[in-house]
């Protein structure tokens, strides 16, 4: 008879990096309501510790641990901070990942920023999930058990509109959130037989900073739009207002970091032992997968 | 998640009288649904003995131990009226319906020389044409309960393979079907996924496709074989169950902002 809640994650040692804010937040308390202890990063103290509490609130034990997570150093004693203070790591969680700050820069120079842009956003959004990875790969190795999601994108899935690449979305960014997905699956097929499960969650527009950003550019910069509330336009996105921008959403909402905090703990649980090597669209419909 | 996240809400588990319906069935109900099985029972199929009286009574016994007073219905997905008067069966008896799960399938292998017109005929009728029969009955009490559908695809559904044209196409179909309806009724507030099954040792892989062994074997002998095969064939070494199948149907059926997916539950066998 097997336990009848599998998605219970009492005694297990989780670690999500960039989890000060948005997805990264939502999924360590969700980790934590599940029962499990997370070790949190996130590049600033106060974010760190406000997520920390938070997970403590949830009732489980919280070890903050600030850090730029794409700097290799910090990436090697963020890792081995959390496992000397709570013995392992059961649970890794690569939430790391930004868009691009100055795209629109790139368009009127030739290859210096376009090659300092896609560098960027390799060391954000690839490089640092994936040092990360082969930090906590070998002690989970060792032990024989343990669970990685990367926190991918409907980027990673498919192309974006014209209009989105132009205005928001380097196509770098999608590019490395792929990488991230086929990551995913070599990495899936090497650790299977050593009892690790890895999958991906790609969400799809959810409201974060990236968004907000997103929002407050077109408000701001697109004559259109300008004068309308940053919050509203972005609803008018998840509505499929503006197909021009965006127009794939069949359910016609956005998602939440809690829609992507479910997921995350679904596939780190036993209730989803037998899943390994998947990318998981929490995107409303948006994808075809 | 709430471990009692489908209280109040009604369930229908088409194939449900045994095997992978039976199990994702177990979950709902453990979850807090009530629960309907549809089932066609003493079925006849040419490659391997279809589901009995004996082991739906055992299903629903195990059910009625998890804490619900299922409700099972006599059920042929082929058959648009069997499939309307079913649904009629299920609102009468429990007022709604939240959760319709259409796992109703049967395979057959074969090379393309060796299959009957017939089985081919078969095999599409309750692996493609029972999801689109099942759930334009359903649609009503769908729309209005705000509900959910989950397909059981296969991973035949994502890959072909040598022998197996009709199950696989019957199982692709079902994944077209799955995005097809996820983007129709996306409008209506009705949410559809398909979970991908990948191996299991239920009557499907031990009676038919499972190679047959030179010796004489027993059925344990031939559950230890397939198992064997499976760590062979599978990333992480082992078959799935239907408590796994079972789980990801809870999960798609509960998350609000996932419709379309093929979930692959298969140990790695095939990763997308």
């Amino acid at each position: 008879m097997m336990n009848p809640n599998r998605r219970k994650l009492d005694g297990k040692v989780a670690l999500v990096s960039a989890a000060g804010r948005g997805i990264g937040r939502a999924i360590a308390i969700g980790l934590a309501e599940a029962g499990a202890s997370v070790a949190v990063n996130s590049y600033g103290e106060e974010t760190t510790n406000n997520t920390a509490d938070a997970v403590r609130a949830a009732g489980s034990e919280a070890l903050p641990l600030a850090g730029d997570i794409t700097d290799p150093d910090t990436i090697l004693s963020t890792a081995n901070r959390a496992r000397e203070h709570f013995g392992r790591i059961d649970i890794l969680v690569n939430n790391v990942g930004a868009g691009p700050k100055e795209m629109s820069e790139a368009e009127h120079h030739a290859l210096g920023p376009v090659a300092a842009l896609w560098d960027a956003l390799y060391d954000q959004n690839l490089r640092a999930a994936v040092l990360m990875t082969e930090a906590v790969v070998p002690n989970m190795i060792e032990q024989g058990h343990g669970k990685i999601v990367q926190v991918s994108s409907i980027a990673g899935k498919t192309s974006l509109s014209d209009q989105m690449l132009k205005i928001f979305a380097h196509p770098a960014y999608g590019a490395m959130k792929a990488a991230l997905c086929h990551y995913t699956t070599t990495l899936a097929e090497v650790l299977g037989p050593r009892g690790i499960n890895v999958n991906a969650v790609c969400p799809g527009i959810v409201w974060t900073d990236s968004w907000k950003s997103n929002a407050e550019n077109a408000v701001a910069n697109l004559p259109r739009f300008r004068g309308l509330d940053a919050r509203d336009w972005f609803e008018g996105i998840a509505r499929g207002d503006y197909p021009e921008i965006f127009d794939r959403t069949p359910l016609r909402r956005e998602q939440t970091v809690e829609d992507i905090a479910d997921a995350v703990v679904f596939l780190v649980s036993e209730a989803a032992r037998n899943i390994t090597g998947q990318s998981l669209m929490v995107d409303g419909g948006m994808v075809k997968s | 998640m709430n471990p009692k996240i489908l209280e109040g809400k009604v369930a229908l588990v088409t194939g449900g009288a045994r095997g992978i319906g039976a199990g994702i069935a177990e979950v709902l109900a453990r979850a807090g649904a009530q629960i309907a099985i549809g089932d066609l029972v003493g079925g006849k199929h040419t490659a391997y003995r279809l589901a009995d009286h004996d082991e739906l009574d055992a299903t629903l016994a195990r059910l009625s131990n998890a804490g619900v007073e299922p409700f099972s219905i006599h059920l042929d997905v082929t058959q648009s009226a069997s499939c309307n008067s079913a649904l009629a069966a299920v609102l009468d008896h429990f007022g709604r319906l939240d959760i319709l799960v259409n796992n109703a399938g049967i395979v057959r292998s074969g090379l393309v020389g060796d299959l009957d017109e017939s089985d081919w005929d078969q095999m599409f009728a309750v692996n493609s044409k029972g999801l689109f029969l099942m759930s334009r009955a359903a649609l009503p009490a769908l729309k209005e309960s705000q509900g959910a559908i989950v397909n059981i695809a296969s991973v035949a559904g994502l890959q072909g393979h040598a022998g197996m044209s009709a199950y696989c196409g019957s199982k692709f179909a079902a994944i077209g079907i799955t995005q097809s309806f996820a983007q129709e009724f996306a409008g209506d507030g009705i949410r559809v996924n398909a979970v991908c099954p990948g191996f299991l040792a239920t009557a499907m892989w031990l009676d038919h496709l499972l190679p047959a062994s030179d010796a004489e074997e027993s059925q344990e002998e031939r559950a230890a074989r397939f198992e064997a095969m499976m760590n062979k064939m599978v990333p992480l070494g082992r078959p799935q169950t239907p408590d796994d199948i079972g789980e990801a149907v809870l999960q798609l059926a509960t998350a609000p902002n996932i419709t379309g997916v093929a979930l692959p539950v298969a140990g790695g066998a095939i990763m997308r």
